[in-house]
């Protein structure tokens, strides 16, 4: 034993022998790391950095509109490239394809984000929702290619243990091969609203079926293998777009709204022949209101929505494609900076550009967050990342701290 | 007046078999009585052709003696006229001494001493690593164990017997290296023919070329190759192994050969069987309830799912020192394996019961050499079929306590794929290789080599009607003409070449697009690389090179031509290239008390356009998106002590470095810094004792080897808290083994404890790699 570690001490000291010698030849020099800054109540983030694998770290902050959103030295470690849902005031950070693990982080009584447990599934879950209460975290598992059931898993959230597994195929034709994408899992009482698009089972994502609106409305807690009823509707196309939880969104008032794409730049393929707009089930209803249909399109000049989310007060925050001009695909890029973000008032029906933003590439999201009247996004332009404050009543910004990183995909206060 | 005077004349001669015909080194020392060097001196051989002149010490080199009689002539002015003949013969047995002694008027002694061929390459001026395997041939290793001993080389294995494993070789890895047996490309020929399928008793040398490649291995290597020599020998020979130890490994090897010298021909037949349960314990793995997912807690288990079973059968014939050839010879080679995974290679949380892969092979393969005025002609022509599969079919769901369920039988589910899954990959592959040598004097040669590469693929699912991958056939074809020319210089101490590459690629796919039509890319690229390296033999011991290859690798068919599902075709896509330089110099000494090998090197290499995959929505495509240096030095001592003790040991440190500035636009914030997820400090030491010495009718061994691989990180070191890094932790693994040999090496009887305290050890992040381990191996050779 003693051998052992005398072999070890003077391999030690060779290393730093060597470490000393290319140091002294190396003209890399890397800027000192600052300490931690990790404070106890500040706004937790999923901050994707650059470089190799693009590791993603949840970073806390206390100040995010000023300084440098960083993970130099800070944040915890997750492996993979990861979905993050909030629900209540747990951050579930799910794998996509390294790894099929999900877990779970809470802030401890001192402030610091831990994790507590997790759990594995098979194919990546890839649509999350909750329960009105927020005890139950809804996840989805989405085969690609084939018929077969996707799987809904019932996560208490308090435990971030699962505890019901439930298949259904939401929509498949076998004659016209073709199966269905989620692109939201809405709870509204005892009702879940499942938005889908139609994809051709063969897996490829392509929608030959584009030109409907189509809501799956299911019975809840209790969730059918099938659903109760399919609920289409022809002004406009599939709701939802790839990788986004809220194609389907719920005001204080209980209505449900959700937005229509069609872009080919969205990942429609063929793009629809019907206009982007928001569709609506009043609050009670489980019909899609025919009274009801905001032509998006139409009232921005031809622009297509590509993200909305609730903001508070029958506003939503949105992200408007201004063209579709960009090949199939590329709003997932980072070659096509056409995005802007936009207020929408859901009742009145107007867009408001925010003017304070500029035009951007935005991919992935958690569902936004929204404090005392104003939201954070990450804001991605063609060299920089910065966190912008959103005044949602007024839709103006304010420009905040840089990203040292390829973007935040969510802000959380834990 | 003629004076008297006594002339030592050391020859050191070095035995080359890069081809039928042996080639040899002569060095020696001319002196008079008093012991001083007598520059000047001019050698020559009878025919005339042979000679050179010694220096102003009295030293002389001749390179590239071809074997046979010679008569040397030893003549300067102001001294009487020697003539000594010596005769130049194979003999596979090195480092033999033959001193003889002559009491002519003026000379009193020549040291005849012949050194390996592995010498030979060593003072070549390329960056190379020469593991002479004769020391390791009765012992109950692998290949990858042998090389893992190399320094600037680091394998990291994902389990035990048969596992997949990355070589990374001065920081560059996977397919950046190539790999060659007997200069013989093995690329694309399936996973029955890797690595560490061979045992070692059929290897002779592994040669190691860092970063800058001899044209003559025809291949796309951008970080360098490993050249396994099996070694050819015109006798008959008989050498049987059978190795036995823990995990049930089994390890059986077959290697037989009879030359007739009077009808000029022989045949050869070589087999190897291999089989292991690799049921080695996993300690602490997370243990998931089997319905929902759910966490259960951590247990030590034994693998239960990770067999492993290869086997490979060649017979060859060949026909000897004939007219028109020197050796031409065929072959025919049938391989095969199976390999269970317990999980996948980087994820212990996904547990199998069911998923293997198969492989087939079956390759003939035709060598020719003639050598003939100022020509040396090599070509190899290989042939094949290649059959992978992966089959993915098994209903049922397992996890780390060997418990399952089935499924639904409405659930499509894989254990590793969204649908089961049996899918059938068939390559045919076709190849050949020249290599010209022609001598333009004694101190030019100038060598062609050209070699080309077909490999054409096709695929499809057996089971899973919606796999639609490789269904359209895609062929590629590589091509690379490289010209080398070597000049020596002060005497042959100097030695200097220069070369170049030109890489042709062509390739045909046919996917189908989002409308189900066909589309067909044909991408095309040529490249040119270049090269130089130079060694200098400053004075008898020590030797000084340096080499530097501007070297690419051409995309893999994947990488151009997608998968036909989710990796989109990049007909734009550019091979990765990079410029590698190296400096190092050696310190060989050897006297009967006292043998020392020693090197030190530098090395850098600045990679471009590094290929990775980058994602769009669910789709993506390869891209030319990085830039990586590495630099770093390694360092390598072997001692022996009258051949009664021996010593070694090597050490590596690289600083391998991200050095692209923007990554899509966004200023890298690791820009410059290490790159994670590969060692970055590693060595061996080892110790040997042989009372009995290394020859003669009884040897015993023993060895005591020891790895150390310093701990690193998983993701950036500098990102993210310090205290929940993930991290590879440092790994300190000792092997003890024991060897008995009598009969003068007939009978061999050899034993190993591995990994003799248990660690835990890993290559990849939580992927554990076999505790201890017991194997036994006899051996039998005769020739």
């Amino acid at each position: 034993m003693l051998y052992k570690y005398s072999i070890k001490y003077i391999a030690i000291l060779i290393a730093t022998v060597l470490l000393l010698f290319l140091q002294a030849c190396s003209d890399d020099e890397n800027p000192a790391g600052p300490g931690t800054e990790t404070g106890s109540s500040g706004i937790t983030m999923a901050l994707k950095t650059t470089g190799g694998d693009e590791t993603e770290y949840i970073v806390t902050k206390d100040n995010i509109m000023e300084g440098e959103i960083s993970a130099e030295g800070t944040g915890i470690e997750v492996t993979g490239w990861r979905f993050f849902y909030k629900v209540n005031s747990t951050l579930f950070a799910s794998g996509y394809s390294d790894d099929n693990q999900c877990a779970a982080y809470v802030s401890n009584e001192s402030g610091e984000i831990v994790s507590k447990g997790g759990f594995i599934f098979e194919n990546a879950l890839e649509m999350f929702g909750h329960s009105d209460d927020g005890s139950t975290l809804l996840a989805m598992e989405i085969p690609r290619a084939g018929f077969s059931e996707r799987k809904l898993h019932f996560v208490d959230v308090e435990s971030a243990q699962v505890t019901k597994i439930t298949g259904t195929t939401i929509f498949e034709s076998r004659v016209d091969s073709l199966v269905a994408w989620p692109t939201a899992l809405q709870v509204r009482g005892n009702k879940l609203f499942i938005p889908f698009h139609k994809f051709d089972a063969l897996g490829y994502f392509t929608t030959p079926a584009a030109d409907n609106a189509y809501i799956a409305v299911y019975p809840y807690p209790d969730v059918t293998a099938t659903p109760e009823k399919i609920i289409t509707d022809s002004r406009t196309s599939n709701i939802g777009v790839n990788g986004s939880t809220t194609g389907l969104i719920e005001t204080d008032s209980g209505d449900l709204y959700s937005f229509s794409c069609g872009a080919e730049m969205a990942g429609f393929s063929p793009a629809s022949t019907k206009p982007s707009g928001i569709l609506r089930i009043k609050s009670g209803s489980t019909e899609f209101d025919a009274d009801y249909f905001f032509n998006v399109e139409e009232a921005t000049n031809g622009g297509k929505l590509f993200w909305f989310d609730y903001a508070g007060g029958n506003k939503a925050i949105a992200r408007i494609l201004t063209d579709d001009n960009g090949g199939a695909w590329a709003a997932y890029g980072r070659d096509v900076f056409n995005q802007k973000l936009v207020i929408i008032d859901l009742v009145n029906q107007t867009v408001t550009d925010v003017p304070d933003v500029p035009l951007h590439a935005k991919r992935y999201s958690s569902p936004v967050f929204v404090e005392n009247g104003y939201a954070y996004v990450s804001i991605e332009t063609a060299t920089e990342a910065y966190v912008y404050k959103v005044d949602i009543e007024n839709a103006t910004a304010e420009k905040g701290a840089k990203i040292a990183g390829k973007t935040v995909k969510g802000f959380y206060r834990l | 007046m003629i004076k008297k005077h006594i002339i030592v004349i050391t020859l050191f001669l070095v035995y080359s078999v890069a081809n039928a015909q042996n080639f040899y080194v002569i060095s020696g020392r001319v002196v008079d009585v008093s012991g001083h060097g007598i520059p000047g001196v001019n050698i020559v051989d009878s025919s005339g052709y042979y000679g050179t002149a010694s220096d102003i010490q009295g030293n002389f080199i001749l390179y590239k003696v071809p074997e046979g009689n010679h008569l040397f002539a030893f003549s300067a002015i102001g001294y009487e006229s020697i003539k000594k003949s010596i005769s130049l013969s194979s003999d596979y047995e090195f480092s033999q001494n033959i001193v003889l002694r002559e009491m002519a008027i003026s000379l009193e002694q020549i040291t005849v001493r012949t050194n390996s061929e592995a010498q030979d390459i060593r003072l070549k001026g390329y960056s190379v690593s020469v593991i002479e395997n004769k020391r390791t041939q009765n012992l109950p290793d692998d290949i990858n164990k042998v090389l893992n001993r190399t320094p600037g080389i680091n394998i990291r294995e994902s389990g035990g017997l048969g596992s997949d494993f990355n070589l990374s070789l001065n920081g560059l890895s996977g397919n950046q290296i190539r790999y060659f047996i007997d200069g013989v490309p093995m690329e694309n020929m399936g996973s029955s023919l890797s690595l560490n399928n061979f045992s070692v008793n059929l290897i002779r040398n592994i040669e190691v070329y860092k970063g800058v490649v001899p044209v003559t291995l025809g291949a796309d290597a951008l970080g360098g190759a490993v050249n396994i020599v099996s070694g050819f020998r015109q006798t008959s020979f008989l050498d049987v192994a059978s190795s036995y130890g823990s995990f049930n490994t089994h390890r059986i090897s077959l290697n037989g050969q009879y030359a007739d010298k009077e009808s000029k021909y022989y045949v050869k037949s070589l087999l190897f069987f291999n089989r292991s349960a690799n049921s080695f314990t996993m300690k602490n793995v997370p243990v998931y309830d089997l319905e929902l997912g759910n966490f259960l807690g951590n247990q030590s288990v034994e693998r239960f799912h990770d067999d492993f079973t290869s086997g490979m059968l060649l017979a060859e014939y060949g026909i000897l020192d004939r007219q028109l050839a020197d050796k031409l010879s065929i072959k025919i080679i049938a391989a095969g394996n199976r390999k269970n995974y317990q999980h996948p290679n980087n994820n212990i949380k996904r547990v199998f019961g069911g998923f293997h892969t198969k492989n087939s092979t079956v390759l003939i393969s035709s060598d020719y050499n003639i050598e003939f005025d100022r020509f040396d002609i090599s070509a190899n022509f290989t042939s094949g079929t290649i059959n992978e599969s992966v089959v993915d079919t098994s209903t049922k769901k397992y996890n780390w306590t060997g418990d399952f369920v089935y499924r639904e039988p409405n659930d499509p589910k894989g254990e590793l794929l969204e649908r089961r899954s049996l899918m059938n990959i068939d390559d045919f592959i076709l190849r050949g290789g020249v290599v010209v040598r022609y001598t333009l004097n004694q101190l030019q040669t100038l060598s062609v080599a050209f070699s080309q590469n077909y490999l054409h693929r096709s695929g499809e699912d057996e089971v899973d009607i919606f796999n639609q991958s490789y269904k359209s056939p895609n062929f590629i074809n590589k091509s690379i003409l490289g010209l080398e020319f070597n000049q020596k210089v002060f005497d042959n101490s100097l030695e200097a070449l220069l070369f170049g590459k030109a890489y042709y690629y062509k390739g045909k796919i046919i996917t189908i697009d989002l409308e189900d039509n066909e589309v067909t890319n044909e991408p095309t690229l040529d490249n040119y690389g270049f090269g130089a390296a130079i060694s200098w033999y400053i004075i008898n011991n020590i030797t000084i090179k340096s080499s530097f290859e501007l070297a690419y690798r051409i995309p893999e068919s994947f990488e151009i031509l997608g998968d036909g599902i989710y990796v989109n075709p990049n007909p734009m896509l550019q091979p990765e290239r990079s410029s590698n330089f190296n400096f190092g110099a050696r310190f060989d000494y050897d006297s009967d008390i006292l043998g020392i090998k020693s090197e030190l090197n530098y090395f850098y290499r600045f990679s471009e356009d590094f290929i990775r995959f980058n994602p769009l929505g669910p789709f993506g495509e390869y891209e030319n998106l990085n830039n990586v240096k590495s630099e770093g030095l390694e360092a390598g001592v072997n001692l022996n002590f009258k051949s009664l003790v021996t010593f070694n040991t090597n050490v590596t440190y690289q600083n391998i470095t991200d050095q692209t500035e923007f990554d899509e636009g966004f200023y890298n914030t690791n820009y410059k810094s290490r790159v994670p997820n590969i060692p970055y400090f590693f060595g061996n030491a080892g110790a040997g004792y042989h009372p009995f010495g290394n020859e003669g009718e009884y040897a015993f061994h023993f060895y005591y080897k020891l790895r150390f691989v310093n701990d690193f990180f998983l993701t950036w070191e500098n990102l993210g808290n310090k205290e929940d890094k993930y991290i590879i932790p440092t790994q300190f693994v000792q092997d003890f083994l024991v060897e008995f040999s009598f009969e003068n090496g007939t009978y061999n009887i050899s034993a190993g404890i591995f990994n003799l305290a248990d660690a835990e050890v890993y290559d990849n992040f939580l992927i554990q790699k076999p505790g201890r381990s017991f194997n036994v191996k006899l051996r039998y050779f005769i020739k």
